[in-house]
């Protein structure tokens, strides 16, 4: 039976013909309805791969599609994450909530009995939403307390790491479409860190900007947030670091973009660059 | 512009962003394509007047043109150099040592903010969805909000897509200068 569900899991495991791929990848931006079974069907894909659901042939299938796809991998991820943080006994809540609880539960019952007798149906669902809302709110502190304890649960003992010393500083200009020379910086030895300062040039004048490195592939390296400042006298540049021993003849994509309070950034410029390990 | 004409930019924006990911793309480069994507359907539409170019099928080959122009892009960065080794992803295949790795108090602390930023309604509904111990008990939890299984899933992925742009934070400290 070829429902839009069986479709969505095929088209998402990989396994359509290059040709009816391409017409499904369409279907997303055509067909609303395709792109909601989609959702649906990857978070379940996702949900049956953490839980050891999958076929081999599926789980294989799908670590296929992780390698190409980052939001893939990082929904894997998540799921994982989603599950530490929520999954276990539901009731941690204090005395007061066990109580409360069923007080609440009986309450709805009660609007719902009323207003069914006094024929409003409508309102009496309303009042039925708003006692579920009384009665989520009653738990969440107990939840909050239970994912507080999770946490410091998972945390492991930290040792304060000291931040390692800038070994070097490289000068990057912004990537220029069809330039063929892409900068290659060497970095002497493996440990330290490695200063990237990124010529924004005159014209910008954003008090702050976010400045996102990530690899060829797309997956983030790290993300700060820096001020603008003046290097050998004259270059606007604002700066970054990344640990030197990242140097290992990989190619890395830089943006940079001013931050307006109370608006999207403003993507300013594009950087490619090179970090190897000196001869 | 008229509200009803943002509103089906609006509604293209999640669906091209996810057509480029299905592309090939890295999430942010998806989201400048879907970008690109609807200033070039903005564009014409200013110029033309024509609402015919606001439909999602104008919208599907303006971004075909995208997508193709991209693949370009990527093949002309290559670096032609056959000594060059090829770039490493440092978060290949499935990714497990990410979960267990030494930064999970900081990912659960992200994941705990993030969290907190979404809508009472939504926060609630993420944590018994995933309360749900089985799949039968997410089919009861379904049945509960009187929607499907699938509508339920969908909305799920919605939310799980929303704490994730909100985890684009450094994985690795860079320092702030």
């Amino acid at each position: 039976m070829n429902t839009p569900e069986n479709r969505a899991r095929v088209h998402l495991l990989g396994r359509l013909p290059e040709d009816e791929r391409d017409a499904a990848d369409r279907m997303l931006i055509t067909d609303p309805a395709y792109f909601d079974a989609l959702s649906a069907e990857e978070q379940l894909l996702v949900e049956q791969y953490v839980s050891g659901e999958l076929s081999a042939r599926d789980r294989r299938d799908l670590e296929e599609q992780a390698k190409l796809r980052s939001d893939l991998r990082e929904l894997i991820v998540l799921e994982r994450i989603s599950r530490r943080m929520t999954v276990g006994p539901v009731r941690t809540d204090t005395g007061w909530s066990r109580m409360l609880l069923p007080l609440a539960a009986s309450i709805a019952l009660a609007a719902v009995g009323t207003s069914i007798y006094f024929g409003g149906e409508l309102i009496g669902q309303k009042r039925l939403l708003a006692d579920r809302e009384h009665a989520w709110q009653l738990r969440d502190a107990g939840q909050k307390a239970r994912i507080a304890q999770m946490e410091a649960q998972a945390r492991i003992p930290e040792v304060p790491r000291p931040m390692l010393a800038v070994g070097a500083s490289f000068f990057v200009e912004p990537y220029t479409l069809g330039s063929s020379d892409e900068p290659r910086f060497g970095v002497s030895n493996g440990s330290g860190r490695v200063e990237l300062q990124f010529s924004i040039g005159p014209e910008n004048r954003f008090a702050e900007y976010r400045i996102s490195i990530q690899t060829e592939s797309g997956s983030p390296v790290t993300e700060v947030l820096a001020k603008p400042q003046i290097v050998r006298g004259r270059y606007r540049v604002v700066a970054a670091t990344v640990p030197a021993d990242l140097a290992q003849g990989q190619h890395f994509e830089a943006t940079v973009a001013g931050i307006a309070p109370g608006k999207r950034d403003e993507r300013l410029a594009r950087y490619a660059f090179i970090l190897a390990p000196k001869p | 512009m008229s509200p009803s004409i943002l509103s089906e930019f609006e509604k293209l924006r999640p669906r091209l962003v996810r057509f480029f990911q299905m592309k090939g793309c890295p999430e942010d480069r998806a989201e400048d394509l879907a970008q690109e994507t609807l200033y070039r359907v903005w564009s014409k539409y200013n110029s033309s007047a024509e609402p015919s170019v606001v439909g999602s099928a104008f919208a599907d080959a303006v971004a075909h043109n995208v997508i193709h122009e991209w693949w370009r892009e990527q093949q002309r960065m290559r670096p032609l150099d056959p000594e060059q080794p090829e770039p490493r992803d440092p978060r290949p295949g499935v990714l497990s040592e990410l979960i267990e790795g030494p930064e999970l108090a900081e990912k659960l602390a992200l994941f705990r903010r993030c969290c907190d930023r979404l809508k009472p309604i939504h926060l609630r509904l993420f944590e018994r969805y995933h309360q749900a111990p089985t799949a039968q008990a997410r089919e009861v939890l379904a049945g509960e909000l009187d929607i499907s299984i699938e509508d339920l899933r969908a909305r799920i992925s919605y939310i799980t897509r929303k704490i994730r742009r909100c985890l684009k934070v450094p994985l690795v400290p860079g320092r702030v200068t």
